[in-house]
């Protein structure tokens, strides 16, 4: 397993609606190759809000959907953006980075909570994959 | 011509639009794959990759009865194993995009493109 020139792979989920309610989608690697998550960057074209509770991602599996990730944005300002990496958003949010081969990634986009909640983003997720 | 160090990109469209890629200037590509994540149960569906003279000159994934928040590539090994059917794209010219989905079908699609000179 090399990751030195890994096939690096960029999946676009459009204009998902937190605020809306909760919405999941999932990414499907290249066969034999195990992934490493690299990123997460959502960029907002709508506030997000969390009267109680935080919106955020999980990426994991159907057995456990934060398997490898679970990336809260906060309350993120329509126009600005957040990233796994930017260093201050949320620090702690990979939590295992290797994706086994040939597993569906699974990815789940979660309301925040309270009040009427809010928040549309453009999520990029970036995993390099490898065998 | 030489695919060892390309220039990849990552073109997001919309299934069940018609869209079209436009490269940069003077490199040929090499389509790559094809993702489709489904956000509304597909029925039959289909996401073409060719020109405007010939619309599956480069590929035509067959992704089928894919289920809401599933997803395939081209080279998952499964769904549509000869999906791409010439993966060198000309330089200078545009790449044509569309989409069927035999029924209500929706999600998002990344085509990825390396080019090369």
């Amino acid at each position: 397993m090399s990751y030195a020139n890994p096939d690096r792979r960029f999946y676009f989920f459009a204009a998902v609606d937190y605020g809306a309610g909760d919405s999941a989608q999932s990414i499907q690697g290249p066969k034999g190759k195990a992934g490493k998550l690299v990123d997460i960057h959502l960029a907002a074209t709508e506030t997000f809000n969390s009267v109680t509770t935080d919106g955020y991602t999980d990426i994991g599996t159907a057995a456990d959907p934060n398997a490898y990730a679970h990336f809260v944005q906060g309350d993120l300002a329509d126009t600005d953006s957040v990233s796994g990496e930017d260093g201050v958003t949320d620090t702690d949010w990979l939590i295992a980075a290797d994706i086994p081969a040939d597993t569906q990634v699974e990815v789940t986009f979660v309301a925040p909570t309270g009040g009427t909640p809010t928040g549309i983003a453009n999520v990029v997720i970036v995993i390099d994959w490898a065998r | 011509m030489s695919y060892a160090n390309p220039d990849r990109r990552f073109y997001s469209v919309p299934v069940a639009d018609v869209s079209s890629i436009q490269g940069p200037k003077g490199k040929e590509g090499r389509l790559i794959s094809i993702h489709v994540a489904a956000t509304t149960t597909f029925t039959a569906g289909t996401a073409k990759i060719g020109t405007a003279a010939n619309d599956d000159a480069f590929a035509s994934f067959a992704f089928a009865d894919l289920a809401d928040t599933d997803s395939v590539c081209t080279d998952d090994g499964v769904t549509d194993t000869d999906a791409i059917i010439d993966p060198v794209i000309p330089a200078d010219t545009q790449v044509e995009v569309t989409t069927a989905n035999g029924g209500a079908g929706a999600g998002n699609m990344v085509i990825i493109i390396d080019w090369a000179r």
